[in-house]
């Protein structure tokens, strides 16, 4: 049976949802995914939770001369939330107990009323390396992780742009492996399609003595001084 | 591997409201800098998923969360992220467009959504508004687990990280957000 609630639902209304995120837990929240982009980008480990740790690690842990020593994989799942509500020291163990449901519960455990992104970094630097102050030292080294952070999304840029100029190259020797394919030249393939896959043509009819250069000269075979000579020899052909 | 998609900005939270402003959504429009269209273009498809989520697919989104109760936050996370991205790619499918510049807030409000939704639904009871807001912000950390699993070309690792570096580089506001007061008292629907 549905709920009561559906039959009247009104988007106009439901779209003004009574639980509004705050600032600094929308910025926690987008870090964690970037920091488990950074992991799964380095092989990931088959998990979320795990890509963020071992890309949490990665990073802070590099910065910090150390890294964590917990391990996400061993998370109890569905106390993320409850168990570290209270606490405001996330040791590397309660992180293993804790999950990121416990890293943003520390978020909350400190008493203060306002949040800003200080805390947000602050809370990241103590989940992923066990360390319970490090709010001065990440905050000195947020370029670090920035560009951290950067190198990689650039590295990953990269190598996008060289599986994409691999895929134009093989895009285009096949359109002129199909062009090959469905001409020949005077009974040959059509030696325009030598790229690999198509057997090389060899010399077509010849008339006189083929020419040692084709195409290669600043005549090409129309200015060549072999008169009468028709060719279809390959030297120089695909330079 | 997914396409490059460039970076999507963060979206302007409520940011320094004064606690009875931001209680009751008075200028709380998150979409500051976004354009009218942009706007529209979100509230559109979170219609969609919001009409999906009260009326089609509500027994079974409850159901499930309701099997998930020990893993909530994952499980509405990865609804959300799941809901959005193909929300988005059967819009575009149809001819329409999405801005992916909006991805971040489309999800955000989502995840909004299924927090009411499992307090409504009895699923999950929230102790204060600091074990909400962890609760949403653990969903929204899977909702773009989600999202980079997903199809939808315009979340990927690249885009996420870049993200990450915009918030460091001071993209986002980086001012304190109360702790209290983001919770807008009961509305009748």
């Amino acid at each position: 049976m549905k709920s009561p609630s559906t039959s009247k639902f009104n988007p106009e209304k439901q779209r003004k949802s009574r639980s509004k995120m705050i600032g600094a837990v929308i910025g926690a929240s987008l870090m964690l995914s970037g920091i488990g982009a950074l992991g799964r980008s380095q092989g990931g480990t088959g998990s979320w939770l795990g890509d963020i740790w071992s890309g949490g690690k990665n990073l802070f842990g590099g910065i910090f001369g150390g890294g964590g020593k917990g391990s996400i994989g061993g998370l109890k799942r569905g106390s993320s939330v409850d168990a570290v509500v209270g606490s405001r020291k996330i040791a590397s163990s309660q992180a293993g107990s804790g999950g990121i449901g416990g890293f943003f519960s520390n978020m909350f455990s400190s008493g203060e009323s306002m949040i800003g992104f200080g805390t947000v970094l602050n809370s990241l630097g103590a989940f992923f390396t066990g360390l319970d102050d490090t709010g001065e030292e990440i905050a000195s080294r947020t370029l670090d992780i920035r560009e951290k952070l950067g190198t990689r999304a650039l590295d990953i840029e990269e190598s996008l742009g060289e599986e994409q100029l691999a895929i134009n190259r093989m895009n285009a020797e096949n359109a002129i492996r199909q062009t090959a394919i469905g001409s020949t030249f005077i009974g040959h393939t059509n030696p325009i399609a030598m790229v690999e896959g198509v057997k090389d043509p060899g010399p077509g009819l010849i008339v006189g003595r083929s020419p040692q250069e084709v195409g290669g000269g600043a005549q090409g075979i129309l200015g060549s001084s072999s008169l009468g000579t028709i060719s279809q020899g390959t030297t120089g052909r695909l330079v | 591997m997914k396409q490059p998609a460039r970076s999507f900005p963060i979206p302007t939270p409520v940011q320094n409201a004064p606690v009875e402003e931001a209680a009751y959504g008075v200028e709380q429009d998150p979409f500051i800098q976004a354009t009218p269209e942009q706007n529209e273009m979100v509230d559109s498809l979170t219609d969609e998923i919001f009409l999906y989520m009260y009326r089609d697919g509500h027994e079974e989104i409850v159901e499930d969360l309701k099997n998930s109760k020990d893993n909530l936050p994952e499980a509405v996370g990865t609804m959300a992220g799941n809901l959005v991205t193909t929300e988005i790619q059967l819009l575009e499918k149809d001819g329409g467009s999405f801005s992916e510049d909006m991805f971040v807030e489309a999800s955000k409000l989502t995840v909004e959504q299924f927090t009411d939704l499992v307090e409504d639904e009895g699923i999950k009871e929230f102790r204060n508004n600091g074990e909400t807001q962890a609760f949403m912000g653990e969903a929204l950390t899977h909702a773009m687990g989600a999202a980079i699993d997903s199809d939808y070309p315009a979340v990927n690792e690249k885009s996420m990280m870049s993200v990450a570096q915009n918030l460091l580089e001071g993209d986002m506001d980086m001012q304190a957000s109360p702790v209290s007061g983001t919770r807008v008292i009961e509305e009748v629907v």
